[in-house]
C-alpha cells in the first residue's frame, strides 16, 4: 500500500519537474525565442546597461540570458521550485506568481464544483437509466445524453453567454464576484460568487454529465446481470440492500477511474469556459497571457494548470484503494486483465485530445 | 468480408440512429472533399448586406460581411475534416505502435513506454496544445494535426497494451512464436487484427477529438486565421460584436450547428462498430 | 396440475390426471410450470409444463443436456430466473406457499432460510468489494428471525465453515478474489446452509471442478444430508454424480420433463424413456477394452421451432407416426415413476388414481 502511494507521489513530481524543464527549453530555445526577443527590444529601447538588460530579462523569465546554458536550466528550475515563476510582462512590476494565486482558487472552485456537479447528476440519471433500462424513457435519455456529451462545452458557452448575457442580461458579464461586495466569508459576497459562476458550471455541467451517465448505465447493467447480485437476492436480501452494496458500489468503483481523466480534461476545458465569460481563473490569464505574448506568464499558467491535474489525480489515486479493497492487497487479488482495461465510455467529445 | 458487410447492414438498419449518424458523416466527407470546387467564397464585403435572414439567395442567410453563410460553411468543411483526420492518423499510429511493442515486449521496455506514456497522459492535454501552438505558430495543417495530437496518443497507447498483453499469452500468438515468426509478423499480423476494432473506433473518436481541440485554437485566433473554416468563422462572428445582436444569431449558430452536427454524427456511427465488433453485442 | 377435488380446470399434462404423490412431507412442489423468454410470436418456453414433487429427504437430480431447461427449472423453484425470463404459467409451492401469490416480503423471508441456491462454480457468487463476513452479516440481518443474536449466528456459521473443511479464521475477513475456486464452492454451500434451510438447491455444483474437488463436494453434500437431514436438488448433466449421490432424478429434454423416478429406476429399469436410455448406453464401460462410444444421434431442437408431437421423436430409434403427432403424457405406473413416452407407455391404462 505504501508503495503505491510512494510511486504515484514520485511520478507525481516527475511530471512536475518534465513541466518545468519544457517550458525552460519553450521560452529559451525556442526559434524565435521570447527571452531573445526581449532582449533585443530592450537593446532598441537603449537606456539600460547590458547589465541592467540582463537583470531585467532575469526577472521576468528567472533565467540569465548569457549564461551558460546548463546554469540557465538549473537556475530556471531551483527558481520554479523555489516559487519563483519571474514577472508578467502585461503586468509590469508584478510577479507571476502573484497573478496567478489569485486566480487558482476560481478555477478550482469552478471545475470541482463542475465536476462534483456532473459526478452526482450523471450518476443519478446513468442508474436509473439501468433501472428502467428497456422503456422508451430510457432510450429517450439515452439520445438526449449521448448528444449532450457530443457536443464541445467552449459551444455550450458560447450560447450561454449569448443568449443569456449579452441579448438578456440575465447574468453577468464578467468577473468572479461583483465589485459591490467585500471579499470574506459573508453572505453578499459568497452569493456574488455563486451568480457569477453559475454559468460557467452550467457550460461545465452540461456537456459532462452525459459521459457519467452513459459509464454509469453501462456499469449498472452489466453489474445487475452478475451472478452475485442475483445470489444476494436469492438469499432474500431487501432491494435496497441489493441497490446499495451490491450493485452501487460495484457499479461506481469504475467511474472512479475516469474522475482522473476527467479532471484533466475540464481544466482543460475551462481555459475557454473562463475566457468566455471572464471568469479570472488559471484558463482566463493562460488565454490572455497567449494573446498578449506575455510568454513568462503563459508558461506559468500552464505550469500550475498542470499542477492542479496532476495533484487531483493523485488524489484520485489515494481514494481509489479505499473504495476498491482488492488493489490496497494487491498480492492477494487475482484481477483479470479485463479490469486493467479503460472503461469504454462515452466521454465528452475531446477528451481524447484534450 | 462479405459477410461483415452483411452484418455492418444487418446492424445499422436496427440503430436507426447510428446509421443516420454514419449518413451525416458522409456527406460532410463527401462536402469536404468537392465543396471547394463546386462553391466559392467571395472576399466582397457588402456591409448593406449584413445579417440578413434566409432566403433563396442566401439558403442561412449572411454574415456581417454580407457574405453567404452557407457558402462558407461548405468551404469550411476541408480544412476542418483534413485537420482532424491528419491528427486522428497520427494519434492512432502513435498509440498503437507504442501500445503493442511495450504490450508484447513487456519486461523493461514496457516499463519505460508506459511510464512516459504516463506522463503524456497525466500532462493536461488542451493548454499543452494551447501553449505550443502559441509558440510554434504554423498554418501548415500537418504540423497542426501533429501539435494536436501531442498528448492524445498516450489513452490509446496504454488500452492497445492492455489488449496485447492479454493476448500475448493466447495460444495462437504462442504459436506463432513457436514457429518462429518475426516481431513484425506477430506484431502485424496476430496481435493487430484482434486489437484492429478497437482502433477502429478510437479513430473515429481521435476525429472528433482533433475537431473539438482544432476549433478551439482557432476560436482564440491561436491558429492563424486564413481561410474559411468554422472556427474561424465563429471567431470572427464574435469579434465583430454578433454576440450583442439577435440579427446575427444564423451566422453564429450555423457554424456551431455544422460542428454539433458533424460531432454527435461521429459518436452515434461508432455505435454500429461497437456492435459489430463486440460479438456479444451482435447476436440480438 | 389438478389435484383430485381441486375443482380448477387447468389444462395440462395432455390432459391426463397426475399420479398421486408418495408418503411423506412435500417440501417443493412444481405445478405445471412453464417458463417463458420473449414476447408474443417469438418467445421461446425454456421450461414447459412441468411438474414434480421433492419430499423431505430426497436428494433430488435434475438431469438433462445443455439447454434443457434444468438450470432454468431450478431458479424458477427461488423465482430467480434472470429476465427477460419469467413464469408464464404454473406454479412453485415451496411447503405449500405458492411463491406466485406470495408478497415479496414474505417470499424475501423464504429465499434463503426455507430454500437456498447454490451457483454452479460459485466463481462470481461473492460480491467482490466487500469481505465474506459482511456479506454473511447482511444476511443475518436481513433475516433478524433465524439469529435474532448475530454473534450466534457467526458462529454457527464458523461451525459450518469446519463442516466443509475451511478454516473459519481465514474466511471470514476474506475478499472472494483471495480464495480458490474450489474454496469458494465450498464457502457458498457454507453460506447457504447459514440460515438452516430445508431445501438446498445446487446448479451444477461439481461441474466446473477439478475431480478431488468434485469428490470433497459430492462428500459434503452427502455428510451434510446425513448430519443435518437437510433436502438437497440438484442440477447436473454428470449421470456419474447422479448415480452416486442422488436418491431421485428427473429428466428433462427440450424444456420437457421426459422421465422421473428413484436412481435405481432410471439406470436399470427395463421401462425406461428411449432418451434416458440412450444417454445410459452413451456412458463408456470401463470395461470395454475397445471404447465404442455410442453417442445420441441428431441434435436437441431448436426451442423456437419445435417439432409437432414428441420432441425427442426425430433423434428416437423407436418413433412411430404417434409420436410424431400427439406429445406424450407423463405416466406412472405402480411404483411413481413417471416416463413421457408413447411406446413405453403403451400397455399402461391411464391410472384412475
Amino acid at each position: 500500500m505504501l508503495g503505491y502511494i510512494i510511486k504515484r507521489l514520485v511520478m507525481a513530481f516527475a511530471i512536475i519537474y518534465i513541466v518545468i524543464s519544457l517550458s525552460f527549453f519553450m521560452i529559451r530555445l525556442m526559434p524565435g525565442s521570447p527571452m531573445a526577443a526581449l532582449e533585443a527590444q530592450l537593446n532598441s529601447q537603449g537606456g539600460m546597461s547590458p547589465q541592467e538588460i540582463q537583470a531585467r530579462v532575469a526577472a521576468i523569465y528567472g533565467v540569465v540570458p548569457k549564461a551558460p546554458v546548463i546554469q540557465q536550466y538549473f537556475s530556471y528550475v531551483g527558481n520554479a521550485f523555489k516559487g519563483n515563476l519571474g514577472k508578467s510582462i502585461t503586468n509590469p512590476g508584478v510577479t507571476v506568481v502573484h497573478i496567478l494565486s489569485g486566480a487558482i482558487p476560481w478555477t478550482i472552485f469552478v471545475v470541482a464544483s463542475a465536476l462534483l456537479l456532473s459526478f452526482v447528476i450523471g450518476i443519478a440519471v446513468g442508474a436509473a437509466m439501468a433501472a428502467f433500462k428497456d422503456s422508451p424513457l430510457s432510450k429517450g435519455a439515452t439520445f438526449v445524453v449521448s448528444f449532450l456529451s457530443a457536443v464541445p462545452n467552449y459551444l455550450v458557452a458560447i450560447i450561454l453567454l449569448y443568449l443569456l448575457t449579452d441579448l438578456n442580461h440575465y447574468f453577468p458579464i464578467s468577473g468572479a464576484y461583483s465589485v459591490n461586495v467585500k471579499i470574506g466569508f459573508n453572505l453578499p459576497f459568497i452569493g456574488s460568487a455563486l451568480y457569477h459562476a453559475i454559468l460557467p458550471i452550467s457550460a461545465f455541467v452540461i456537456t459532462s454529465f452525459g459521459g457519467w451517465a452513459l459509464a454509469m448505465k453501462g456499469t449498472a447493467v452489466s453489474v445487475l446481470g452478475t451472478e452475485y447480485v442475483r445470489a444476494a437476492e436469492s438469499r432474500g436480501l431487501s432491494p435496497r440492500r441489493v441497490a446499495q452494496s451490491y450493485v452501487g458500489r460495484n457499479s461506481m468503483l469504475p467511474q472512479v477511474t475516469s474522475l482522473a481523466l476527467q479532471v484533466g480534461f475540464l481544466f482543460g476545458g475551462s481555459v475557454f469556459i473562463e475566457t468566455y465569460f471572464s471568469y479570472p481563473g488559471l484558463g482566463y490569464y493562460l488565454i490572455q497571457s497567449i494573446n498578449s505574448r506575455d510568454y513568462s506568464l503563459m508558461m506559468g499558467c500552464f505550469l500550475l494548470i498542470t499542477i492542479a491535474v496532476v495533484l487531483s489525480n493523485f488524489l484520485v489515486d489515494l481514494l481509489y484503494p479505499a473504495i476498491d479493497p482488492r488493489i490496497a492487497r494487491p498480492k492477494l487479488a487475482r484481477r483479470s486483465e479485463q479490469d486493467m482495461l479503460p472503461t469504454e465510455e462515452v466521454m465528452p467529445v475531446g477528451s481524447t485530445m484534450a | 468480408m462479405s459477410r461483415f458487410l452483411k452484418d455492418f447492414w444487418r446492424i445499422a438498419r436496427s440503430d436507426r440512429g447510428a446509421m443516420v449518424g454514419g449518413l451525416i458523416v458522409a456527406i460532410y466527407v463527401v462536402v469536404a472533399i468537392i465543396g471547394p470546387w463546386v462553391v466559392h467564397v467571395s472576399n466582397v464585403q457588402n456591409p448593406a448586406d449584413a445579417y440578413l435572414g434566409p432566403s433563396w439567395h442566401h439558403l442561412l442567410g449572411t454574415d456581417s460581411f454580407g457574405n453567404d453563410i452557407l457558402t462558407q460553411l461548405i468551404v469550411g468543411t476541408r480544412p476542418i475534416m483534413e485537420v482532424g483526420v491528419f491528427a486522428a492518423i497520427m494519434t492512432v499510429f502513435v498509440g498503437v505502435v507504442i501500445g503493442l511493442t511495450s504490450g508484447y515486449l513487456g519486461g523493461w521496455a514496457d516499463s519505460v513506454l508506459m511510464r512516459i506514456t504516463d506522463v503524456f497522459l497525466t500532462i493536461p492535454g488542451l493548454p499543452l496544445i494551447l501553449v505550443i501552438a502559441a509558440v510554434i505558430r504554423t498554418s501548415s495543417p500537418v504540423i497542426l494535426a501533429a501539435i494536436l495530437s501531442v498528448t492524445a496518443w498516450s489513452g490509446l497507447a496504454r488500452a492497445v497494451r492492455s489488449q496485447a498483453l492479454s493476448l500475448r499469452s493466447s495460444d495462437f500468438v504462442e504459436a506463432a512464436q513457436l514457429q518462429g515468426m518475426s516481431l513484425t509478423n506477430v506484431v502485424g499480423r496476430q496481435l493487430l487484427p484482434n486489437v484492429g476494432p478497437y482502433v477502429a473506433i478510437n479513430f473515429l473518436l481521435a476525429i472528433t477529438g482533433a475537431i473539438y481541440a482544432e476549433v478551439a485554437l482557432f476560436l482564440l485566433g491561436i491558429a492563424p486565421i486564413s481561410g474559411t473554416n468554422w472556427g474561424i468563422m465563429i471567431n470572427l462572428a464574435v469579434n465583430q460584436g454578433a454576440l450583442y445582436t439577435s440579427k446575427s444569431m444564423l451566422y453564429l449558430f450555423a457554424p456551431m450547428a455544422a460542428i454539433v452536427i458533424l460531432q454527435v454524427s461521429f459518436v452515434f456511427f461508432t455505435r454500429i462498430l461497437d456492435s459489430l465488433f463486440n460479438p456479444r453485442l451482435r447476436v440480438q | 396440475m389438478t389435484a383430485v377435488g381441486d375443482g380448477l380446470d387447468r389444462p395440462s399434462n395432455n390432459g391426463v390426471a397426475p399420479p398421486q404423490g408418495r408418503a411423506g412431507v412435500k417440501l417443493v412442489e412444481v405445478d405445471g410450470l412453464t417458463v417463458s423468454f420473449g414476447e408474443g410470436s417469438g418467445s421461446v418456453r425454456a421450461v414447459e409444463d412441468v411438474s414434480l414433487s421433492v419430499y423431505e429427504g430426497d436428494i433430488y437430480a435434475l438431469v438433462g443436456e445443455s439447454g434443457c431447461g434444468k438450470s432454468t427449472l431450478a431458479y424458477s423453484l427461488l423465482d430467480i430466473v434472470p429476465p427477460p425470463g419469467r413464469i408464464s404459467a404454473g406454479d412453485v409451492r415451496v411447503r405449500g406457499q405458492s411463491l406466485k401469490s406470495l408478497p415479496r416480503k414474505e417470499l424475501r423471508r423464504l429465499l434463503g432460510a426455507e430454500i437456498a441456491i447454490v451457483f454452479q462454480a460459485a466463481m462470481n457468487a461473492f460480491n467482490p468489494v466487500i469481505t465474506i463476513g459482511e456479506q454473511v452479516e447482511h444476511i443475518l440481518k436481513a433475516h433478524p428471525e433465524v439469529f435474532p443474536d448475530r454473534q450466534e449466528g457467526r458462529a454457527y456459521f464458523e461451525h459450518l465453515l469446519e463442516l466443509v473443511s475451511l478454516p473459519p479464521e481465514r474466511i471470514w475477513d476474506s475478499f472472494e478474489s483471495q480464495l480458490s475456486g474450489g474454496m469458494k464452492q465450498r464457502v457458498a454451500i457454507a453460506v447457504t446452509l447459514l440460515l438452516k434451510p430445508s431445501v438446498l438447491v445446487l446448479d451444477e455444483p461439481t461441474t466446473a471442478l477439478d475431480v478431488l474437488n468434485q469428490r470433497l463436494v459430492i462428500d459434503i453434500l452427502r455428510d451434510l444430508h446425513e448430519t443435518l437431514g437437510i433436502t438437497i436438488l440438484f442440477v447436473t448433466h454428470d449421470l456419474a454424480v447422479v448415480a452416486e449421490l442422488a436418491t431421485r432424478v428427473a429428466v428433462m429434454y427440450a424444456g420437457r420433463l421426459v422421465e422421473a423416478g428413484t436412481v435405481r429406476e432410471i439406470f436399470k429399469s427395463e421401462r425406461r424413456h428411449p432418451y434416458v436410455e440412450a444417454l445410459i448406453n452413451a456412458i463408456p464401460s470401463i470395461l470395454d477394452r475397445g471404447l465404442t462410444v455410442h453417442p445420441i444421434g441428431g441434435q436437441v431442437p431448436n426451442l423456437a421451432e419445435l417439432p409437432v408431437g414428441c420432441r425427442f421423436a426425430p433423434r428416437c430409434p423407436h418413433a412411430q407416426e404417434i409420436c410424431r403427432r400427439i406429445e406424450p403424457p407423463l405416466l406412472a405406473d405402480d411404483e411413481d415413476h413417471l416416463v413421457a413416452c408413447h411406446v413405453v407407455n403403451h400397455q399402461l391404462e391411464v391410472p384412475a388414481r
